[in-house]
């Protein structure tokens, strides 16, 4: 259905199974045993999330607004961030392999963690925010060079199908 | 009267509400909002700053490669991410996907061998963030008005600093600074927490104690 523009979501963690959606939903796509609405069935009309009151429902968009076009020079001081935390988190790393210590393994996974939390972060607001940018795109499109035989090339085009770019 | 402010989480210590006066409180004291050492508080003057920035707009280093290749790492990392930004649009199979790759690419990079690290390295690797690199970025996009890259600078500087003043403590006390405390990291900034309990909202990106999780020792 081209013409849907908004679907409705269920954050599981804030519903509290009052089940109004059940009530007010005027197709049943919020009848599921997986906990999450029906997509193929909801028609974006927002019954559900005006009704419920755990405001654990909200409208999310099929397509959403393009990525904001970013400065040549903050994303290029942005990957010098990005790249020096991935680093980190390599050389957290391979320390902790090598360690035997119950304790700086445990300190070191937190490390590992936390650069790997910036480096997301980083990169994500060096150009690479929505999975259908141009950028995820063009990374994507990419891949497909890669002609490894252990690499998962099958994910790529799966991708590449499934994510349309909205730009 | 002084006031000094903690630089991670801008908890403010006021001699005037305080018995001890700053300057008294032990080497070990520390930040009893968000954990940060006595060393990461600044005197609170009114409006100084600035001269210390303005002399970074001195140091530009050239950046030449506009495009270069990325490395295992990064290219792990760019997939979590976009792994994370399915999750939050609700793509759970796009997700999925994303993380197959990031976790090809992570197998990768943790396959090269390298023996040569220590933790040295990774304060070097720190320092160079904290002098330079974020005060590039934050100069630069300042000039470019661009807050979402603001955002993740303010937080990100923050959180390294932890990671430097966590690393040196570890450094000088060894293990015995994680003596009966447990390790927290936040899952949405990466501040890491030492200590009994996480606090109820992470100090640098405010997101509420469920995000703040434990990591806990492995069983030998």
């Amino acid at each position: 259905m081209e013409s849907k523009k908004v679907r409705a979501v269920r954050n599981l963690r804030l519903c509290s199974k009052d089940c109004l959606c059940l009530y007010v939903c005027p197709t049943g796509a919020t009848d599921t045993e997986t906990g999450q609405v029906d997509f193929q069935k909801c028609i974006g009309c927002g019954a559900c999330a005006k009704a419920c009151p755990a405001g654990a429902i909200s409208m999310v968009p099929y397509q959403y607004p393009k990525q904001q076009v970013k400065d040549e020079k903050v994303m290029q001081s942005l990957n010098n961030i990005f790249k020096s935390k991935t680093d980190q988190e390599n050389i957290a790393y391979k320390l902790y392999e090598k360690s035997s210590s119950q304790i700086e393994k445990q300190f070191l996974k937190a490390l590992i963690r936390s650069n790997r939390l910036l480096a997301e972060d980083t990169v994500r607001e060096a150009g690479y925010m929505l999975p259908q940018s141009k950028n995820t795109n063009a990374f994507l499109k990419s891949l497909l060079d890669n002609n490894d035989e252990d690499f998962p090339k099958d994910a790529v085009n799966e991708l590449l199908e499934l994510l349309e770019c909205n730009e | 009267m002084k006031k000094y402010v903690c630089k991670i989480c801008g908890y403010v210590y006021d001699e005037a509400n305080e018995k001890v006066k700053f300057d008294d409180l032990p080497d070990d004291w520390k930040c009893p909002l968000c954990g940060a050492p006595k060393s990461m508080f600044q005197l609170l003057e009114e409006e100084s700053v600035s001269d210390e920035e303005k002399k970074i707009e001195n140091s530009h280093e050239s950046n030449e490669e506009d495009m270069r290749e990325m490395t295992y790492g990064e290219l792990s990392a760019l997939c979590s991410n976009l792994s994370r930004g399915c999750e939050k649009q609700y793509l759970s199979r796009e997700s999925e996907l994303f993380k197959k790759l990031s976790d090809y690419y992570d197998k990768k990079s943790k396959e090269q061998k390298e023996d040569n690290y220590n933790i040295d390295l990774l304060i070097d690797k720190i320092n160079k963030d904290l002098e330079t690199n974020y005060k590039k970025a934050r100069e630069i996009s300042e000039k470019e008005k661009d807050r979402g890259a603001l955002r993740i600078i303010t937080w990100g500087e923050k959180v390294t600093m932890i990671l430097k003043s966590l690393l040196t403590s570890y450094q000088s006390k060894g293990e015995d600074f994680f003596k009966d405390k447990k390790i927290y990291v936040c899952d949405i900034c990466g501040f890491i927490y030492v200590g009994e309990e996480a606090p109820d909202i992470c100090p640098i990106c405010k997101v509420p104690s469920f995000k703040i999780l434990e990591v806990r020792k492995e069983v030998v």
